[in-house]
C-alpha cells in the first residue's frame, strides 16, 4: 500500500504539504449552490425542530376541564335536587406537563451542569405548583421561548460549531433557564423551609 | 326548594370574599447601619422601596391573607423580610397579595426576589440585584452597580448621570434604561433592550430573537458589543465618531449611514462584513448577527 510520509519537516520536503500546496486555492462550485442552500435553512426555521412544551395542548385541555366544571357547577346549582354544591375548578398548569428546556447535541453543556440544572429544576417544581395560574401560564411560556431559543442556537451551532458568538448565548439561554429557577425558589424559600 | 338557590351562592360568595376582611397590617422598625444590606422575598404583590435620610429602615406590609406570615430579621448590618405562606398553599388570583413598603438608608443594599411581585425602587444609592419573574422592575442607578432581571415582566432603570454599572437580563420581557453612564450589559431572548449610554465604557449587548436599540456617546477608548441570532441590531452613535468597526452578518443586512459600504464574504453565501475605521479611531465596537439585520448611524 503506498502512503505517503508525513513529519514535521520543511514544508517544501514534506511530500503531503507539497500535494496540499498543488491544490487549487479556491474550488469553484459548478452552479450556484446558495439558493438551495437557502431554500433549505428557510424551510428548516418554518418547521418545529422537536415539539416544544405541550403548553397550548394543556391549556386546551384546562380550558375544557374549566369549561366542565363551569358547566357541571350551573346545573348542580340550578338543580334545587342536588345536594351537594361543586366548586369552579382553576385551570392551573400541572407541574408534570412541563419539562426543562432540553438542549441539543450542539450546546456542549457537561452533564454536570445539566444535572444541577435537573437538581434545581425538582426544587421549583415545588414552587412552581403553588403559584397563582397567570404566573404559572407566563413561566410555561418562558420556559417554552427558551427552548426554542436552544433549538434555534442549536442549529445555528450545527452550521458554525466554532462560533464564540452561538455558544455564548447558548450559555446565556442556559444562565436564564437557571435563573428563572432560582427566582422561583428563593422567593418561596420560606415557604419550602416550613414544608 | 328552588329558594336554597340564592342562598347556595351567597353561601359561596362569602366563603370566597371571607379572606378579604382578614387583611393584616404589620409595621416594623430598627436602627441600622447606613449601608446595611437588606434582603427582601415575597412572592405576589408588590414590593416599594424608597431612600430617606435616616439610618433607620421601617416596613409597613399589608398582607392580604390572614395565613400569610411576616418574617422580618434585623442586626444593624443586615435586615432580612419575608413573607411566608405556611403549609404549601396555592396562591389565588384576587386577595392573597403582600405588599411591602419599605423605608431605607439610601446607602442601603438591596437584594429583591419576586415572582410576579412588582418591584418599585427610588433613591437608593447602594448596590441594587433585583430579580422577578412576572413581575416589573423599576429603579434608579446613581453609582454602585445595579442588576435587575425579570423573565417576562419589564424591567426599566433610570440612571442619573452617575457611572453605575448597570446590568439587566429578560426571557420576553423587555428592558429600558435611560441616563446611564459607563458600563451595561443586556441580555434578552426574545424581548427588546432599549438603553441609552452617555460615554459609553464597556456595553455588551445580545439577544436571540428580540431587538436591540442602543443609543450611545462612546468614551474614547469604550468598548461595544452587540450580537444577536435573528434580532436587530440598531446603533446610533452621537457624533463624532471615533471608532474601529468589525460588523459581520451571515445572512442579515448591514446599513451603516457613514464610512464604506459593506461587502461579500463569499460569492456564494449572502453574508456580509465591514470593517472601518471612523474618524480618529480609539474606540472599539463590534457587531455580528446571524440572521439579524444591523443598523448603524450617528445621529
Amino acid at each position: 500500500m503506498n502512503t505517503v510520509p508525513f513529519g514535521p519537516r520543511n514544508p517544501p520536503e514534506d511530500p503531503l504539504l507539497a500535494k496540499a500546496a498543488a491544490l487549487p486555492k479556491d474550488v469553484a462550485p459548478s452552479r450556484d449552490l446558495w439558493p438551495g442552500i437557502a431554500a433549505r435553512i428557510a424551510k428548516a426555521e418554518v418547521a418545529p425542530a422537536r415539539p416544544v412544551l405541550r403548553w397550548p395542548l394543556t391549556l386546551a385541555a384546562a380550558l375544557l376541564v374549566a369549561s366542565v366544571s363551569a358547566l357541571l357547577t350551573w346545573s348542580l346549582v340550578r338543580d334545587p335536587q342536588s345536594a351537594t354544591p361543586a366548586v369552579i375548578a382553576a385551570a392551573p398548569v400541572p407541574a408534570g406537563d412541563f419539562v426543562p428546556v432540553s438542549y441539543g447535541p450542539n450546546s456542549g453543556l457537561t452533564a454536570k451542569e445539566l444535572a444541577a440544572r435537573d437538581e434545581l429544576f425538582t426544587q421549583f417544581r415545588g414552587a412552581f405548583e403553588t403559584l397563582r395560574p397567570e404566573t404559572r401560564d407566563a413561566i410555561v411560556k418562558n420556559l417554552a421561548i427558551m427552548q426554542t431559543a436552544a433549538d434555534q442556537i442549536d442549529a445555528a451551532l450545527a452550521r458554525d460549531p466554532a462560533s464564540g458568538m452561538l455558544k455564548g448565548m447558548l450559555v446565556g439561554t442556559y444562565k436564564q433557564e437557571l435563573q428563572l429557577y432560582s427566582t422561583v425558589v428563593t422567593s418561596h424559600d420560606g415557604l419550602t423551609r416550613r414544608t | 326548594m328552588s329558594n336554597r338557590n340564592p342562598w347556595l351562592v351567597a353561601a359561596i360568595l362569602a366563603a370566597i370574599t371571607a379572606p378579604a376582611a382578614a387583611q393584616q397590617t404589620i409595621t416594623k422598625r430598627a436602627t441600622v447601619a447606613p449601608d446595611v444590606t437588606i434582603e427582601v422575598s415575597n412572592v405576589q404583590g408588590s414590593v416599594e422601596i424608597s431612600a430617606w435620610d435616616k439610618d433607620e429602615i421601617e416596613l409597613v406590609a399589608e398582607l392580604e391573607s390572614a395565613k400569610d406570615e411576616l418574617e422580618f430579621e434585623a442586626t444593624p448590618r443586615k435586615v432580612s423580610i419575608e413573607v411566608d405562606r405556611p403549609d404549601g398553599r396555592r396562591y389565588g388570583r384576587d386577595q392573597e397579595d403582600a405588599h411591602l413598603k419599605l423605608h431605607v438608608p439610601r446607602g442601603a443594599r438591596l437584594d429583591v426576589d419576586t415572582v410576579s411581585a412588582e418591584i418599585a425602587v427610588a433613591g437608593v444609592r447602594g448596590p441594587q440585584t433585583l430579580q422577578s419573574v412576572s413581575g416589573e422592575v423599576n429603579t434608579q442607578a446613581f453609582d454602585a452597580p445595579v442588576s435587575a432581571s425579570a423573565v417576562s415582566g419589564e424591567v426599566t432603570i433610570a440612571g442619573t448621570g452617575g457611572k453605575a454599572a448597570i446590568q439587566t437580563d429578560n426571557v420576553s420581557g423587555s428592558s429600558t434604561v435611560t441616563g446611564a453612564r459607563g458600563d451595561f450589559q443586556g441580555e434578552v431572548v426574545s424581548g427588546e433592550i432599549h438603553a441609552t449610554i452617555a460615554v459609553a465604557q464597556n456595553v455588551d449587548v445580545s439577544s436571540v430573537s428580540g431587538d436591540i436599540v442602543l443609543d450611545a456617546e462612546l468614551a474614547a477608548e469604550g468598548e461595544v458589543d452587540m450580537e444577536t441570532v435573528s434580532g436587530t441590531l440598531t446603533l446610533n452613535l452621537k457624533p463624532p465618531v471615533n471608532a474601529d468597526f468589525d460588523i459581520e452578518s451571515f445572512s442579515g443586512d448591514i446599513e451603516v449611514c457613514f464610512g464604506p459600504k459593506a461587502h461579500s464574504t463569499s460569492k456564494y453565501t449572502p453574508g456580509s462584513e465591514l470593517s472601518f475605521t471612523q474618524g480618529q479611531g480609539g474606540a472599539r465596537i463590534e457587531l455580528q448577527s446571524l440572521s439579524g439585520d444591523i443598523r448603524i448611524c450617528d445621529r
